[in-house]
């Protein structure tokens, strides 16, 4: 986020896209809901109509996969009305020529056309945004998981340049974290092409500061993705793999040939809390601790260092992950000495000078620190960009918009799209064994549209058999006008019909990330 | 810190209690108070909302005001003179509070554990027996008592008589109920607590009657090493000594002692006080303090002429003498005076060991007898007589030999001191009652001089340099009625030596207390904070009337029939079978309130002194509730209609899902047309709960869990060894998505019991959903990995680390060294904590050489 969670309900405009935010992020749901007493207008984009759309000013439900067109239209709208900021224009950006150039491509309408949402709506939008003080563009996963997710980000960056609503309280571009530390984990490096602290391995000057703090020296080729790994266990280039605390036989796209991939490993280690679907298939499995049994640190979606405090011990010998991370390097001759998860904190810390090189364990024993936080007498940075961008001007960059990798056809004639439940996380290895959750939302049901429905003949509790060009699952139906006609919505969670044995693999080229919300199936009542 | 809407920069000044403070211009009272130190109570209060001002707690004076003034709504200004505390600011609060309470039906502590002496977890022991777990309710009823099959037996029952369930038809049979766990348990595990460590510590305790018995228990499971002296040649003291064998059979004392003696506590009998041993030879063996037990075995004279008859006896002499086996001959015609336990038991022995007519003489009616009603019961269908309203005048006798009682009647007269009506002599009314023995059963005091029956010589338990004083009086040991400590530091006493004849539990309570302060004095502590501790706080509640919802008559406890039993020695009473102690222990309210440590309410009803209701009268509804949800349990009739769970339900999170319905008396909370909170907009978030100040509103997953210390019984802090671990509140961050939510966990025996918010100045502001507050069971999941596991012949199978770690190391460094290092990959977690995933990435590239790491943040 360029922004902060406290800052949210301040804006004048929320323009929320892709996120079903009650589900995925209650607290925040919570937050915007201040905004929305205090009279906050939002604007909310999303094909379904979730709890926070049906408190929106506008909802514009757009077809699957357009949101590039969506935000073009909104983009060419601004600039046929000339509302956009001209100042911050000048002073922050460059490229403005190649992006009216690429909007003028096609007319408002046009656009409105692509996204499957009335023109007056689009129309109302663009304006809403550009012409309130403050706005801010909130969004999630329905952004990314795209195979042109990056245009996505990009087109939202476009948009926020454009009206000059970046870098102070109210405003900016703030991307909501799925996971509570995936933000930690890109921080300190967990990530094939960048070192932490966001180096590239290819530069040569970044390698040779961790070649000089490590000892060692560092692989210049940037590794590969998660989901490129797993292709590389398919071809046997991926001999082994050390798993951590993940678990892609379910969290993956198309996880049938996940499966598959880890199955033709040599050799595979997992190290979790609970044998995973992902740690069955393991030549070994190392008990590590959840986050009460261990010290340590995650960091927030907007970049807030939080301490993790341990408050039991873990059962029978589990142990810490970083312990256990630890014990096999030494093992390999590493040599290391961390007796404390603070040790390896505050050799991270001085990696990560420029982002986390203020922030002790000392310091943040309540509240947090927002990096960067550089220095011990710097206080951390709730907003981003407030005087210039981290590569100096903005670049407003020119997209086009580019339909989803697999669209319906005959054979699979709808748009299967997956989300979260507001009971559950991730792949549930943690919430289907809480007890109260698991009894409140003991199973997945496909949402299916009414008018799809009356034609298959499915009423809610009939068990319906959703099929892609990846696989099969069988689940119960529920018959609701959330989901829009000509699109099944399933949660991803459980094992027992997993959607993503559905999924599409296909990434985006740049970012990689799968496109997890929109490919083709096929729904066929059972039985 | 919540602010008022209006906020502006700057900051004033006001006056708080004859105090200057800064405040914004714009913020509540309440809150420019609370910030610079000033504590007004409210019940609605809560930073995460605007203010309702709906219980009006909050009221403040202010200057130039002519009404008190809400603080939580009223914002400051420049110059503004407050003040807090007054006395018309208290009365208000005072009555306030008193509407507040009338409208509340709830307990916070169950009467029954509030009237027993020994504070037993009633609610918890009769629970566990509803459940069907015997041994646990055992162990729940030994934290305080370590004979539930004696006192089972033998207990008044002071809890029955305020039990509830009464209110609707009968009292839960409480005391049965204890028995029956107690005999089930028997020769199973029942200790209470792991015993600690031997601390080298000696003490003696003189007297192996419940008292001694009960302190040299507790001293025991503290590690000491006890030593039991008696003087008469079996333990049990009274209970053996004085309780029969038709209500307490040897039998079961044998085997209840015998868990006292496989704790290693060492028993010495035939020795007596005074004779055999002395305080100060016991100190100068090395015993390190002294524990008195010496009980109340003396009986009070009938003061009466011809008391000095042959067959007149004290009833402790006779039954004591019966029991060892050198009771008097039974003569035909028994008279036995007074109406308390023992004279039952003496009546209804003599009618076992023979006599063909017992007559119990009692001064008072049958309403003011001290023994049981089933007692009195039970030896008249036996074919006791009882004379009441007649007190004997004299004894008349026959060649020195008892031959009869002179009676005379009386009538009740104004209540004494002790509120029952006193007995006023009816003139004229004198008769004679034939008799051949006569027992006399007025009261009993401490022994404090021994006859040697062999010798004939006395022996003073107490000399003038035995440095314990005695009561001129009641005779009783002087000691400190808390911790037991008397005059001589190293000395403690308890139990009817210390009160007078008291109850079995009575004694064993001080016992306990004593024990707790000797093991304070044993470690070196200073004993006042011990007393303070021990002190145990006057509980608050108002009888207020929640009724069962379902009538269930009492479960009748099965009998031996009259005849069979009067001349038999056999146990009266038979005991619950499996069926009727599970029917009978459901019966129980449960009129517990988990949330008492916590409740809002309570503490205000205790800082306020409410004591009683004063405005009894029609109470908000309580429509029927079915609530089948697994999170949010809700009992509206604790709810005080505040309006904060409303409030911010509607104003933080959303989906007005519960909310106040209908106006005036009738205002309740609910959720719209009544229904179940599944069928509203809810998402479960409990935020609810965390608003509620009362226990309207509970996490239902920490019903049950929450250790026994936060319940009434268990609030005296104890010495940690037989104590269980009182909750630990941790401060960390949730483990599920990005927002980072500040977690208050509350652990419990090493297992997450509850999760709140209760941090300031975090991200989420108090605030949590449904997976944060609800969502952490699974981290003491019975599938949770506890071993390292390596596939041998195609199965996972458990290992050591090291050979885990081994065969990764040798694994990798294999892989590496025949395909390279980006034959290697690694995924790194979102889940994981910064240090882990960074020791994840510099294992790939520091130690494997590979790029090769990624997590799921595209997914």
């Amino acid at each position: 986020m360029t922004n902060s969670i406290n800052d949210l309900a301040s804006a004048d405009v929320l323009l929320l896209i892709g996120s079903n935010v009650t589900s995925a992020h209650p607290v925040i749901g919570m937050e915007l809901n201040k905004g929305l007493r205090r009279g906050m207008k939002m604007i909310v984009v999303d094909p379904r109509v979730t709890t926070i759309a049906r408190r929106a000013d506008l909802h514009l439900r757009i077809n699957p996969g357009t949101d590039v067109a969506l935000l073009k239209g909104m983009m060419r709208l601004i600039i046929d009305e000339g509302i956009q900021n001209q100042d911050f224009i000048l002073r922050r950006t460059e490229g403005l020529n190649d992006l009216v150039d690429s909007l003028e491509e096609m007319t408002v309408e046009q656009y409105a056309a692509i996204c499957g949402v009335p023109v007056d709506d689009l129309v109302k939008a663009a304006r809403m945004y550009a012409m309130e003080e403050n706005s801010s563009i909130c969004y999630c996963l329905g952004v990314t998981q795209h195979s042109h997710g990056v245009d996505n980000v990009r087109s939202v960056a476009n948009l926020a340049m454009l009206t000059g609503n970046i870098g102070r309280p109210g405003v900016g571009v703030n991307p909501l974290r799925g996971a509570n530390n995936v933000q930690g984990c890109c921080d300190m490096g967990g990530l094939p092409d960048l070192l932490p602290g966001y180096k590239k391995v290819e530069d040569a000057v970044s390698r040779g500061k961790y070649e000089q703090a490590w000892g060692v020296s560092l692989n210049p080729d940037p590794g590969l993705t998660v989901t490129e790994m797993i292709d590389a266990c398919l071809c046997r280039d991926m001999k082994a793999m050390y798993i951590m605390g993940e678990n892609p036989a379910i969290s993956d796209p198309d996880v049938n040939h996940v499966v598959e991939a880890l199955k033709k490993l040599d050799f595979l280690v997992v190290q979790d809390i609970f044998l995973t679907e992902t740690a069955a298939c393991a030549d070994v499995v190392l008990p590590g601790a959840t986050f009460a049994e261990k010290h340590g640190t995650f960091t927030n979606t907007e970049r807030r260092v939080q301490r993790v405090h341990r408050a039991l011990d873990p059962p029978g010998q589990a142990r810490s992950d970083w312990r256990i991370v630890r014990d096999v390097a030494n093992a390999m001759g590493a040599g290391w000495r961390y007796d404390s998860a603070k040790d390896v904190f505050n050799e991270a810390r001085v990696v990560i000078d420029h982002q986390y090189g203020g922030i002790r364990y000392g310091r943040i024993e309540r509240g947090g620190i927002q990096w960067p936080c550089p220095k011990d007498s710097h206080p951390g940075t709730a907003i981003l960009h407030t005087d210039k961008f981290a590569c100096g001007l903005g670049k407003l960059a020119a997209i086009d918009f580019i339909a989803s990798a697999e669209l319906p056809d005959e054979e699979y004639p709808f748009i299967f799209n997956t989300g979260r439940h507001m009971m559950h996380f991730h792949t549930g290895s943690m919430t289907r064994r809480s007890r109260g959750l698991d009894e409140m939302v003991p199973g997945p049901l496909a949402d299916v549209n009414p008018a799809d429905a009356g034609r298959l003949g499915i009423v809610s509790g009939d068990t319906v058999r959703i099929t892609s060009r990846r696989g099969e699952i069988s689940v119960k139906a529920r018959v609701t006008g959330s989901t829009p006609e000509g699109s099944v919505f399933l949660p991803f969670h459980f094992a027992e019909a997993a959607a993503n044995v559905l999924t599409n693999p296909e990434r985006d080229p740049i970012a990689k990330i799968p496109e997890l919300k929109v490919c083709a199936v096929r729904v066929e009542k059972v039985g | 810190m919540t602010r008022h809407p209006e906020i502006r920069e700057g900051t004033i000044t006001l006056t708080i209690d004859g105090r200057e403070v800064n405040a914004l211009p714009g913020q509540a009272i309440i809150d420019a108070a609370r910030e610079t130190g000033f504590d007004i109570p409210s019940l609605c209060y809560d930073g995460r909302m605007e203010h309702i001002s709906s219980c009006r707690m909050c009221v403040v004076e202010v200057a130039g005001e002519a009404d008190l003034v809400a603080a939580c709504s009223a914002p400051v200004s420049d110059g503004m003179e407050i003040r807090t505390d007054t006395d018309e600011i208290r009365s208000v609060r005072k009555l306030i509070l008193e509407l507040l309470f009338s409208d509340h039906n709830a307990y916070c502590i169950p009467p029954c554990q509030n009237k027993c002496p020994a504070h037993l977890d009633i609610p918890g022991y009769v629970g566990a027996v509803a459940e069907g777990d015997a041994a646990r309710s055992t162990r729940i009823i030994k934290e305080r008592l370590p004979f539930p099959r004696v006192v089972g037996r033998v207990c008044p029952r002071p809890c029955e008589d305020v039990c509830r369930r009464a209110q609707n038809d009968e009292a839960v049979a409480i005391c049965q109920i204890k028995r029956y766990a107690g005999d089930e348990a028997s020769g199973g595990e029942t200790l209470p607590y792991e015993t600690a460590e031997p601390t080298g510590k000696r003490v003696a305790v003189v007297g192996a009657g419940p008292a001694g018995l009960a302190n040299a228990y507790y001293l025991a499971l503290m590690g000491h090493a006890l030593t039991v002296f008696e003087a008469l040649p079996e333990a049990g003291g009274e209970l053996r000594y004085g309780i029969p064998e038709y209500r307490l059979p040897k039998q079961v004392l044998d085997e209840e002692l015998q868990e006292l003696w496989s704790l290693g506590i060492e028993l010495k009998t035939n020795m007596v006080l005074g004779r055999d041993l002395t305080i100060d030879s016991l100190l100068e063996e090395g015993y390190d303090a002294v524990f008195l037990g010496i009980g109340a075995q003396a009986g009070r004279p009938l003061q009466i002429e011809g008391e000095i008859y042959d067959g007149v006896f004290p009833v402790v002499d006779f039954l004591r003498d019966v029991t060892l086996g050198q009771g008097p001959e039974m003569g035909r015609k028994v008279v036995v005076i007074g109406g308390g336990f023992s004279a039952m038991d003496a009546a209804r022995m003599s009618l076992r060991m023979g006599a063909e007519e017992v007559t119990v003489l009692y001064r008072r009616t049958r309403a003011e007898m001290p023994a049981h009603e089933n007692e009195v019961r039970d030896a008249e269908e036996e074919g006791v007589r009882i004379e009441f309203l007649v007190a004997p005048i004299a004894i008349r006798g026959e060649h020195g030999k008892v031959s009869s009682v002179v009676c005379r009647r009386m009538e009740l007269g104004e209540p004494d001191e002790s509120g029952r009506r006193r007995p006023v002599p009816v003139e004229g009314s004198d008769f004679e009652v034939k008799a051949d023995l006569v027992i006399s059963a007025i009261g009993q005091r401490p022994m404090l001089y021994y006859r040697d029956v062999q010798t004939g010589r006395d022996y003073s338990l107490f000399p003038a340099d035995s440095g314990i004083r005695i009561h001129d009086y009641w005779k009783s040991i002087e000691a400190d009625p808390v911790t037991g400590q008397t005059d001589r530091p190293q000395v403690f006493a308890a139990g009817d030596a210390v009160t007078g004849a008291a109850t079995v539990i009575e004694a064993v309570a001080g016992a306990r207390r004593a024990a707790l302060a000797m093991d304070d004095f044993l470690a070196g502590r200073d004993l006042k904070k011990t007393r303070k501790n021990l002190t145990e706080e006057e509980p608050v509640y108002l009888d207020i009337r929640q009724l069962p919802e379902v009538e269930a008559p009492r479960q009748k406890m099965p009998v031996l029939n009259a005849e069979e039993r009067a001349r038999s020695h056999e146990e009266v009473e038979l005991g619950f079978s499996d069926g009727a102690a599970r029917l009978e222990a459901a019966r129980c309210l449960q009129c517990v309130c988990e949330v008492e440590a916590s409740c809002r309410l309570r503490q205000l009803g205790i800082e306020y002194e409410i004591l009683e209701n004063r405005f009894e009268g029609k109470m908000h509804p309580v429509p029927p509730l079915e609530e089948p949800n697994p999170v949010i349990s809700r009992q509206y009739e604790k709810c005080i209609v505040c309006g904060a769970c409303a409030g911010i339900c509607d104003e933080v999170v959303g989906p007005q899902a519960i909310e106040l319905n209908e106006t005036g008396m009738d205002t309740h909370i609910a959720c719209a047309y009544h229904r179940e909170l599944a069928s509203t907009e809810c998402i479960f978030c409990g935020q609810c709960v965390s608003a509620c100040p009362t226990g309207a509103l509970d996490n239902r997953m920490s019903m049950g869990l929450r250790p026994l210390p936060q319940r009434p019984a268990r609030k005296t802090p104890q010495p940690e060894t037989i104590v269980p671990e009182p909750v630990r509140k941790t401060n960390t961050t949730c483990p599920y998505c990005g927002v980072g939510c500040t977690l208050t966990l509350h652990v419990a025996d090493n297992r997450i019991i509850e999760v709140s918010s209760e941090a300031s100045g975090s991200v989420n502001n108090g605030n949590l959903c449904v997976k944060g507050r609800y969502g952490f069971d699974f981290v003491s999941h019975p599938d949770r990995l506890t071993t390292p596991l390596r596939r041998i012949d195609g199965e996972l199978v458990p290992c050591s680390w090291d050979e885990a770690i081994g065969e990764v190391s040798r694994q990798l460094a294999r892989i590496r060294g025949e395909h390279g290092p980006d034959a290697v990959g690694f995924f790194a977690s979102g889940r994981c904590t910064n240090e882990d995933d960074y020791l994840v990435q510099k294992l790939a590239r520091a130690v494997i050489g590979t790029n090769n790491v990624d997590h799921c943040a595209r997914l």
